[in-house]
C-alpha cells in the first residue's frame, strides 16, 4: 500500500488529469469535459492557496526554533514572527481593504519591494563588470556588442553620430532576436518533452524517488 | 481555420509520441545515443565536493512558480536537480539548505530531501529546519536567500528552476560570499545575467534534459532523443515555410499563426 501511495497513486492522478486537459484542448465542443477541466483548474488554485498556510507554518517553526535556541541573529526571527502574525490577523479580521493592513502593505511592503528592485540595478552593474572582463574571444565579442548596445542608447553620444542606433538595433533584432527565437523553440519543445515524461511516469524525481 | 491549426498541432504531438516509441525501441535493441556532457551538471559534484572539503553547507533553491502554470516544466527540472543534489549531499555527509520560493513546493521538496536521506541510510541527518519557505514573492526570496548566503556562508549555491530578475542579484551575492554557483533557468531574458553572475549554468533545454542526462534511463533517453529528431523535422518545416512564404503563398502564416 505504501508503494501505491508513494508512487502509483500520484502518478495515476497526474496521468488522468493531464489526459483530460489535453483532450479538452484538442476536442472542442464537449461542455462536460470543459467543465471538469475548469473545476480541476480551480482545485489547483485552491490547493495552492491552502499551501500558503503550510508556508506560514514552516516559517513559524523555523523561526521559533531559531528563537528557542538563541541562534545567531535570532531577534530577526522574533521580528519576522511578530510581523507575519500581525499582518495575517489584520487581514483575517478586516479583509484586504482594512486600513491598518492596507497601511502596512502600501507603506512597508511595497517600498521594501521597490528598494530591492532598485538594488538589483547595482547587482546588474556588478554582473556586467564580471561579464565584460576580456579573457576569451567570446567575452571580447560580448564586450564589443555591449558597448555598441549602450552607445546606441546614449543620447549624448548620439549627438556626435546617429549611426550607432541602427547598428545597435541590428545587433538586438537580428543576431539577438534570432538567438531568442531559437531558445523559445527549444524551450517549448523541451517543455513538451518533460510534460510527456511526467504524464507517462518516467520522470519521477518530483515524488521523491531516487533518480541516479 | 482554428480546427485546421489544432489538427496540425495535434499531428505534430502525435509525431513526437511516434518518434518516442521508435527511439525507445532502438534503445531496447541496443542502439544507445551519445549524450553531450553538460558542464553545469558535472559541476554539481564539484560544488558538493568543495562544500564537503570546506565543511560548509550547500544552498539550493528551485525558485518560484505555481504547479498549474505553463512554467511547471522548469520547476520539475529544478526538482530533478534537487534530487541529485540531496543524494550527493547525503553520500558526502554535507549539510543541505533549501530555500523554498512557492508554498506549494514545500511538500514536494520535503519529500525529495527526506527520501534522499532515507535512501542514503541517514534519516537522522535530515533537518526539516533547513527547508526554509521564503515568502512566495521575488523580493522576499531575494532577501531570504541573501540572508542565508551572508549568515551561513555556503560553499556552493545551486539555483535551478523558475527565476526572474532575482537570478542576477542572487548570483552576484553568492560570488561575493565565495560560493561556487550554478544557475539553471528557462527564462531567456535572464540568460545574460546568469552567464555573467554564475560559475556554471544549465540554460534552456539543457535544464529540461538534465534528469534524463543524470539517470540515462531508457525511457528518459528515448524522450530526449526523439526530441532531437523532432527538432530536425521542425527546422525542415521552418525552411519549407520560409520557401513557401518567399514564393508568395501565405499558407504557413495562415495556419501556424498563434
Amino acid at each position: 500500500m505504501s508503494v501505491l501511495k508513494k508512487r502509483e497513486l500520484p502518478m495515476g492522478i497526474i496521468f488522468i488529469i493531464a489526459l483530460l486537459c489535453i483532450l479538452d484542448y484538442f476536442i472542442i465542443g464537449i461542455t462536460g469535459l470543459s467543465n471538469i477541466v475548469k473545476m480541476i483548474g480551480n482545485w489547483a488554485i485552491v490547493i495552492s492557496a491552502i499551501a500558503m498556510g503550510l508556508g506560514m507554518l514552516n516559517l513559524l517553526l523555523v523561526n521559533a526554533r531559531n528563537i528557542m535556541q538563541r541562534k545567531g541573529n535570532y531577534f530577526y526571527s522574533i521580528w519576522t514572527v511578530i510581523v507575519m502574525l500581525l499582518t495575517f490577523f489584520l487581514a483575517a479580521y478586516g479583509g484586504m481593504d482594512y486600513p491598518p493592513y492596507k497601511w502596512i502593505f502600501d507603506n512597508i511592503y511595497q517600498p521594501t519591494g521597490q528598494a530591492f528592485f532598485g538594488l538589483s540595478f547595482l547587482y546588474t552593474c556588478a554582473a556586467a563588470y564580471i561579464a565584460f572582463r576580456v579573457r576569451t574571444l567570446e567575452t571580447s565579442m560580448l564586450l564589443i556588442a555591449g558597448i555598441i548596445g549602450m552607445i546606441g542608447r546614449t543620447p549624448i553620444i548620439l549627438t556626435l553620430w546617429e549611426g550607432f542606433t541602427p547598428i545597435s538595433d541590428w545587433i538586438t533584432n537580428v543576431p539577438g532576436g534570432g538567438t531568442f527565437t531559437a531558445f523559445k523553440i527549444s524551450i517549448g519543445l523541451g517543455t513538451i518533452l518533460i510534460g510527456i515524461r511526467t504524464i507517462i511516469g518516467i520522470e519521477r524525481s518530483y515524488i521523491g524517488e531516487e533518480i541516479a | 481555420m482554428v480546427t485546421i491549426r489544432y489538427t496540425l498541432v495535434g499531428s505534430l504531438l502525435i509525431l513526437i509520441i511516434a518518434l518516442y516509441a521508435l527511439c525507445y525501441y532502438l534503445i531496447k535493441r541496443g542502439r544507445f545515443p551519445m549524450f553531450r556532457p553538460l558542464p553545469g551538471l558535472l559541476a554539481i559534484d564539484e560544488c558538493i565536493g568543495r562544500a564537503t572539503e570546506m565543511g560548509r553547507p550547500v544552498l539550493f533553491t528551485a525558485g518560484r512558480g505555481e504547479l498549474y502554470e505553463s512554467g511547471v516544466g522548469t520547476i520539475l527540472a529544478g526538482f530533478a536537480i534537487l534530487s541529485k543534489v540531496a543524494e550527493e549531499c547525503v553520500k558526502k555527509n554535507t549539510e543541505l539548505i533549501v530555500g523554498i520560493g512557492t508554498a506549494a513546493h514545500i511538500p514536494i521538496i520535503t519529500s525529495i530531501v527526506e527520501q534522499a536521506y532515507l535512501a542514503g541510510g541517514a534519516p537522522e541527518n535530515f533537518k526539516p529546519e533547513n527547508l526554509i519557505f521564503q515568502g512566495g514573492t521575488q523580493y522576499s526570496q531575494i532577501a531570504g536567500i541573501c540572508g542565508i548566503l551572508e549568515n551561513r556562508r555556503p560553499a556552493a549555491f545551486i539555483a535551478t528552476g523558475g527565476f526572474a530578475a532575482d537570478v542576477c542579484t542572487l548570483g552576484v551575492v553568492a560570488r561575493g560570499v565565495g560560493a561556487l554557483s550554478i544557475s539553471g533557468l528557462t527564462n531567456y531574458y535572464q540568460f545574460p545575467y546568469a552567464v555573467a553572475a554564475y560559475d556554471y549554468w544549465l540554460l534552456g533545454e539543457d535544464l529540461l534534459a538534465a534528469s534524463a542526462s543524470i539517470t540515462k534511463e531508457p525511457g528518459q533517453v528515448a524522450n530526449i532523443w526523439s526530441g532531437d529528431l523532432f527538432r530536425f523535422i521542425l527546422v525542415g518545416i521552418i525552411i519549407l515555410g520560409f520557401i513557401i512564404s518567399w514564393l508568395g503563398f501565405d499558407l504557413f502564416i495562415k495556419y501556424f499563426k498563434p
